[in-house]
């Protein structure tokens, strides 16, 4: 009897083990980032005439400076201008852009890979949603940079634990984004290269995709998440470009979907449906891209997908979705190299 | 028993009638006795609704199958696959895949979805064997709770840090809208196998329903059917979940109403549970599909909505009524 106890305790202890172990695993994604990095060097052809983005240099001296400056809300803020304790819960390329190396930001794993060189030596924040105080604290900030909609609540925790400026991450103009960074920290010139730099790429990739002959076309943006949908416009940059610099459209169907107060853009839309919301061009949109983007074997074999004129004839072009999740300058060049390599099997 | 397979037809005749495009009857006999890979409609027919009416039907059986066998099993009338933690062990391994194989291929990802079903039920009966005495009905209901949320918490845990909240809510919300005939495939074997099995014991059920002493008395090996019974839920639950994802209350609600008309005979309890398991998937399946069309409404919502104040319910009742089955 006293065996079988022994035995009973062994396998439940085993059993609890290999959970704890698995669960301990999960913080492990060196492997995934490794296979990433592949990827964005694997990335497809550039546009010809777009410039990588210039290499800049935080200029400012190591002397403390403080300063007070008036924030985008009208709020007057005094901080020590030249630290380099900063954590950033917005804006980490734009800030990288700068040649800023904050100690933390909020950045995803793949990002932070592929743009390796702008974020050496720069923490990632773990607890983003929420955010922790005391993960915060931790770094020992000297100003935390913050996103425009943060509400004043969250503003005030923060503020207890340094100076708090939030910065324009819903602001589409990068001379306003851009010249407000530089503000903040004395970075004009580093600010006027970067809009300068944002300014001839947007205009040349414009030019360069609008060659392609897209005029009168109308373009379908898919996403697969358990259920085929189209990525709503407020939350992806490559909408802004595609819908609004582009000025291509959208079935009108897909209008109607998303534009509708009733319905969460997210819901899934019936596969014996999604015929309809075939454009001219189809882009698919890869949001868990774990390596090169492509269209997932889920939805692949999926026959409300398989029905879709651009998928018999081969002509879906896709993109990287999380390399629109932010509009930060940074990303600015892939973004639209990445588009144009899209557009071009799509067409 | 045989006026819910009536009811069973019909209502597959619905599902593959309705959606969300727009088919004739024609069109439904067409798609399914003269298919053209060609033909949208007969796409539709064949390769959207019918395995997805097939994907219910055998989700139908299974949960309210396991739910059956499970009351049975533990003497708890609250026992649900979903409520005592395996789905919750599904889900686990599903994150998990979405973590470090993100790419997985859809085979895979069934695979992962049984091995955390496996995994959760072995650390359910681990929990429950703890300490002296025998694995009581209540035991096993408070490990499942513990398992339940256990997984439950580490998934939301790394959801929030790994950013996969919104594909595993999705995957969570439970949903038969991508059910191919890859699925069907890969489930069929594993459903017939526990349905078969399930069936062949359901005498024994009936005799372990009189009390352990009574059925030692008739000469029954209770250890082998406990045993039976638990693999048959455990090869029953993991079919729902791969197909379906984790969706509770079937399991509950269908025995409760099958035992109401039918008494506490298994072999009447467990076929009967399948038809009108298979009966209710298919029908809130198609309310899900047709009611905000085109888009779709997650099934596994639509069951808790219904779920949840049948649950309230059946707590109240038990506590006049002792368990009957």
């Amino acid at each position: 009897m006293k065996h079988l106890n022994f035995w009973k305790r062994f396998v439940t202890l085993s059993m609890a083990m290999l959970l704890l172990v698995f669960t301990a695993g999960c913080g492990k994604t060196d492997g995934a980032a490794d296979k990433t990095n592949e990827g964005a060097e694997s990335s497809a052809q550039q546009i010809g005439k777009l410039e990588p983005i210039p290499v800049l240099e935080d200029t400012r001296p190591a002397e403390a400076k403080e300063v007070t400056f008036t924030d985008l809300n009208g709020t007057e803020v005094t901080f020590n201008q030249n630290t380099r304790r900063i954590v950033a819960l917005s804006g980490a390329g734009d800030l990288a852009a700068f040649g800023i190396r904050p100690t933390a930001v909020i950045v995803e794993d793949k990002v932070k890979t592929d743009y390796a060189d702008f974020f050496e030596g720069v923490e990632t924040i773990q607890n983003t949603q929420p955010f922790d105080a005391e993960e915060i604290m931790s770094y020992e900030p000297e100003l935390i940079l913050v996103y425009q909609l943060m509400e004043e609540p969250e503003l005030e925790a923060l503020r207890k634990i340094a100076p708090v400026i939030p910065l324009y991450r819903e602001e589409f103009d990068f001379e306003k984004r851009l010249g407000y960074i530089g503000e903040i920290f004395g970075l004009q010139e580093n600010a006027d290269a970067l809009i300068d730099y944002a300014k001839k790429t947007q205009e040349t990739a414009i030019e360069q995709l609008k060659e392609l002959d897209l005029t009168d076309k109308t373009v379908s943006m898919f996403y697969y998440m358990d259920g085929i949908s189209v990525p709503p416009t407020d939350f992806w940059y490559f909408n802004k470009i595609v819908y609004d610099y582009m000025g291509l459209k959208m079935p009108e169907i897909t209008q109607e979907f998303l534009s509708d107060p009733n319905v969460n853009p997210f819901t899934p839309i019936s596969n014996e449906k999604i015929r309809d919301y075939e454009g001219d061009v189809v882009i698919y949109v890869d949001i868990m891209a774990a390596g090169e983007p492509q269209v997932p074997e889920m939805l692949q074999s999926n026959p409300g997908w398989q029905m879709l004129d651009a998928v018999k004839n081969d002509k879906v072009g896709v993109i990287d979705g999380m390399l629109y999740a932010e509009k930060d300058v940074l990303y600015l060049y892939e973004q639209y190299n990445s588009l144009m390599n899209a557009f071009k099997k799509a067409i | 028993m045989t006026f819910g397979l009536i009811l069973l037809v019909a209502a597959s005749s619905l599902f593959l009638l309705f959606g969300a495009e727009h088919t004739a009857f024609a069109d439904v006999m067409n798609g399914l006795f003269h298919y053209d890979e060609e033909n949208f409609i007969h796409v539709v027919v064949h390769d959207i609704r019918l395995p997805r009416l097939l994907a219910d039907i055998m989700v139908g059986v299974s949960l309210a199958i396991a739910g059956a066998v499970m009351q049975g099993n533990t003497k708890n009338p609250m026992a649900d696959s979903g409520l005592m933690g395996i789905s919750s062990g599904s889900v686990f391994a599903i994150l998990l895949m979405l973590l470090f194989v993100p790419d997985a291929s859809r085979l895979e990802r069934i695979g992962y979805s049984f091995i955390g079903a496996a995994a959760a039920t072995m650390l359910i009966y681990g929990i429950a064997m703890i300490g002296r005495g025998k694995i009581t009905s209540d035991r096993m209901v408070l490990a499942g709770m513990a398992i339940s949320t256990l997984f439950g918490s580490v998934t939301t845990a790394i959801m929030l840090k790994d950013g996969l909240s919104a594909s595993m809510m999705k995957y969570s919300a439970g949903s038969s809208s991508n059910t191919q005939w890859l699925d069907v495939t890969v489930a069929a074997p594993f459903f017939i196998i526990g349905f078969v099995v399930s069936i062949l014991i359901s005498r024994m059920l009936t005799v372990l329903n009189l009390g352990e002493d009574v059925s030692r008395g008739l000469g029954a090996n209770v250890k082998f059917i406990k045993f039976l019974s638990t693999v048959v839920v455990l090869v029953l639950s993991a079919t729902a979940v791969i197909i379906i994802g984790p969706v509770g209350y079937v399991g509950l609600m269908v025995p409760h109403i099958v035992r109401y008309f039918v008494g506490t005979d298994y072999r009447l309890i467990l076929p009967s549970c399948a038809a009108l398991g298979a009966l209710f998937v298919v029908v809130v399946d198609l309310l899900a599909r047709v009611l905000i069309a085109p888009r779709e409404f997650p099934i596994g919502v639509l069951i808790t909505i219904i779920g949840v104040p049948f649950f309230i319910f059946i707590s109240r009742r038990q506590k006049n009524d002792s368990f009957a089955g």
